[in-house]
């Protein structure tokens, strides 16, 4: 009857231990300085060390195989793990990215050797990889990228630049998305390929970008004719456009989109509970379970190996919503009274959210970009 | 919801659309009005998913027939140990309610108060015109006798009602967007059809949305229901409080994308939005479920997320 499938999926006995283990993890290290929380902790907040720390306690690579260093576990534990990661604003940017996607991209597309020489480092939090899809001039139109990957007898020539790249100067591995062939005609789709590329190699220029608030996290990465070898190749030459809408399935999917300033929320009933209306905690709440609702629904289904793609989407776009709506209500209930009424800490949090705001509903495509894909399932376009 | 129910009861909607008596009757006939009656009273003692699965059909197909306020009121005279009478029945719970729905064409009206609960023989005269396409009759006017009396376990005529209405509205909801997509598809200005606008195909996806989460949350809510337990309030205010919310959005651009038609009494569409304004209001809208969910929230002075994780979705 439903357009878009959400399965119930009730919280197990093991998820609960599980959740319960990783709270008191997170609860020792933050009590013994290990972190400060932080909002959007899954961008803002690089910690090699805390990254190694979560590999030892099983908690990166979760759901691959135990072959290559992961763990065999359900989707739905890993997204227990990566719900409380974000809601005590761990710092887990470093190895995020590959937990996330590149991967699970490399498990599925990897040769033999790629798989067994790159999937346990990340496992264990010590090896970081990035996206590299969007060029300058290839942002939400993702079809129109130019960098370019060249046959030799050898293996492949690359040249051309990714740009947003979070993490990539601490990355070792890229996953780039090329053209490897023309287009054809209007469809653009064919002809373009991912490369799993060693950014130790020579012609790799990488540059930080500082974004708004003058952090740098994401990057502009220069190939100058890279020489890579045959394997560099992921997965088959010509599938990489089906490749990439994969890999953001993955991008889009987790609790990371709805979840990155529930902090503010937090704080603010901790420091100034009276000035809140159960009716605003309410509502809040009520959208909130929704959400985790419906990111249970879509893990379960990841675990029953479908690909809820328009799904992610559409909990991307609700989820970016809520993040907003949540800032919104906060910081209006802030605005209401003079600030120096106000906690000097939930003012830097609202100053920080604000910053960071804008990124959400643009990185992982636009609000705009997902409502074409779902539009495109509804049969309108 | 069971395949064959599901199949009997779209039938009935759709094949009955002209005469509402004989809708009833089939409604009836195929047992589907006392799916929510205990074996031990006559009835079928269906898990409470299928009532509500029946709710959000008939939310769909927007007859005007009493089949949701008939399936509350079955369950609560199960809940107190009485028989259910034949026929349409309607509900009102007492310091909630100023109408009461279809009053005018109920057979009997189960009224609550507190846990107390009597069956009134109907029907109530006095209707009146409210937001919603159905009769609503004046709750001062319920002074037919009383035939039975009995006393509620549980506080669940809230709760039931609520979570009834949910249901109802995400039929509603889900047949507004379709009406939606298929207007938009066949609707030709400038040239083309209004699905080829990107500022529609915009507007149909923030529907489709909304009405996927209302889904979620109610299909979450429903998972939660037992017989013969309290309702797990939590679920059903996130539920009535979502289906709210996506009933504000989706009937907002349905008219919009439907322009003027969809303004007529003609058109199909004001039957689902009519509806919708009317169902959002029953039995606590938004702010009222939302309030009950901070209320709580607040008062155990923890920390949020810990709360919320506890309780297992």
């Amino acid at each position: 009857m439903s357009q878009f499938i959400f399965p119930i999926a009730p919280e197990t006995q093991e998820e609960r231990s599980l959740r319960s283990r990783v709270r008191l993890f997170l609860e020792t290290e933050r009590a013994a300085g290990g972190f400060e929380p932080a909002a959007d902790c899954w961008v803002s907040g690089v910690a090699p060390a805390f990254s190694r720390k979560l590999g030892q306690m099983g908690w990166i690579g979760m759901t691959w195989p135990k072959a290559y260093g992961g763990h065999a576990l359900p989707t739905l534990h890993r997204l227990v793990v990566t719900e409380e990661l974000l809601v005590a604003g761990a710092p887990v940017a470093a190895h995020w990215i590959a937990d996330r996607q590149s991967g699970a991209q490399i498990l599925k597309f990897g040769t033999e050797q790629q798989k067994q020489s790159i999937l346990p480092r990340i496992a264990a939090g010590e090896c970081y990889t990035c996206v590299g899809m969007s060029e300058p001039q290839a942002g939400s139109d993702l079809a129109a990228v130019t960098t370019k990957a060249t046959k030799t007898p050898t293996g492949w020539t690359l040249s051309g630049r990714k740009i947003w790249s979070t993490v990539a100067h601490i990355s070792s591995y890229m996953l780039v998305l090329a053209r490897t062939s023309p287009a054809d005609g209007k469809n653009r789709h064919v002809g373009l390929s991912q490369f799993l590329v060693d950014l130790t190699l020579p012609g790799i220029e990488i540059s930080g970008i500082r974004d708004i608030a003058g952090h740098t996290h994401f990057n502009e990465v220069v190939f100058d004719d890279v020489q890579l070898t045959d394997d560099a190749l992921l997965g088959t030459e010509g599938n990489g456009w089906a490749q990439c809408m994969g890999e953001l399935a993955m991008e889009r999917s987790g609790p990371e989109r709805f979840l990155t300033t529930f902090l503010l929320l937090e704080h603010a009933l901790a420091t100034m509970p009276e000035a809140i209306p159960p009716v605003i905690v309410g509502d809040l709440i009520a959208r909130l379970s929704t959400l985790r609702i419906m990111s249970r629904g879509i893990a379960y289904r990841l675990q029953a190996g479908e690909h809820p793609d328009t799904e992610a989407a559409l909990v991307k776009q609700l989820g970016n919503a809520f993040e907003k709506h949540l800032f919104a209500t906060i910081r209006g209930i802030i605005a209401a009274r003079p600030e120096a009424e106000v906690p000097v800490a939930l003012l830097r949090l609202r100053d920080e959210v604000q910053l960071r705001l804008p990124a959400n509903t643009l990185r992982g495509g636009t609000t705009e970009i997902l409502r074409g894909v779902i539009a495109r399932q509804l049969g309108v376009r | 919801m069971d395949a064959m129910l599901e199949t009997t009861a779209t039938r009935i909607l759709t094949d009955h659309r002209e005469s509402l008596d004989a809708a009833w009757v089939a409604l009836e006939g195929s047992g589907l009005t006392r799916l929510w009656v205990s074996e031990a009273h006559g009835g079928y003692g269906m898990a409470p998913a299928e009532g509500f699965g029946l709710a959000r059909l008939a939310g769909a197909h927007a007859l005007p027939v009493p089949i949701a306020d008939t399936l509350v009121a079955s369950w609560l005279l199960s809940e107190a140990g009485l028989q259910s009478p034949v026929g349409r029945m309607s509900v009102l719970i007492e310091g909630w309610q100023r109408g009461i729905p279809f009053g005018d064409g109920a057979d009997h009206v189960v009224r609550v108060q507190g846990r107390s609960l009597t069956l009134h023989r109907g029907p109530i005269a006095s209707a009146y015109a409210a937001v919603g396409e159905d009769p609503l009759s004046d709750a001062g006017a319920l002074t037919g006798a009383v035939i039975a009396t009995g006393e509620l376990h549980h506080d669940i005529a809230l709760p039931l009602a609520a979570l009834t209405r949910a249901a109802q509205m995400c039929g509603a909801l889900e047949a507004a967007l379709t009406l939606s997509i298929e207007f938009a598809g066949q609707r030709i200005q400038f040239g083309r059809a209004l699905s080829k606008f990107q500022a529609i195909q915009h507007l149909l996806s923030e529907m489709s949305a909304e009405v996927a989460a209302a889904s979620a949350a109610l299909d979450a809510a429903v998972a939660t229901v037992q017989p013969g337990t309290p309702l797990d309030l939590q679920a059903v205010a996130v539920a009535k409080f979502r289906a709210g919310l996506a009933a504000g959005t989706v009937c907002e651009h349905a008219h919009q994308i439907h322009g003027a038609i969809g303004y007529t009494q003609e058109y199909a569409l004001a039957r689902l939005t009519r509806r919708l304004w009317q169902w959002r209001e029953d039995f606590g809208g938004e702010s009222y479920w939302a309030t009950e969910l901070g209320r709580v929230a607040l008062r155990n002075q923890t920390p949020l997320w810990p709360q919320l994780t506890a309780r297992g979705e």
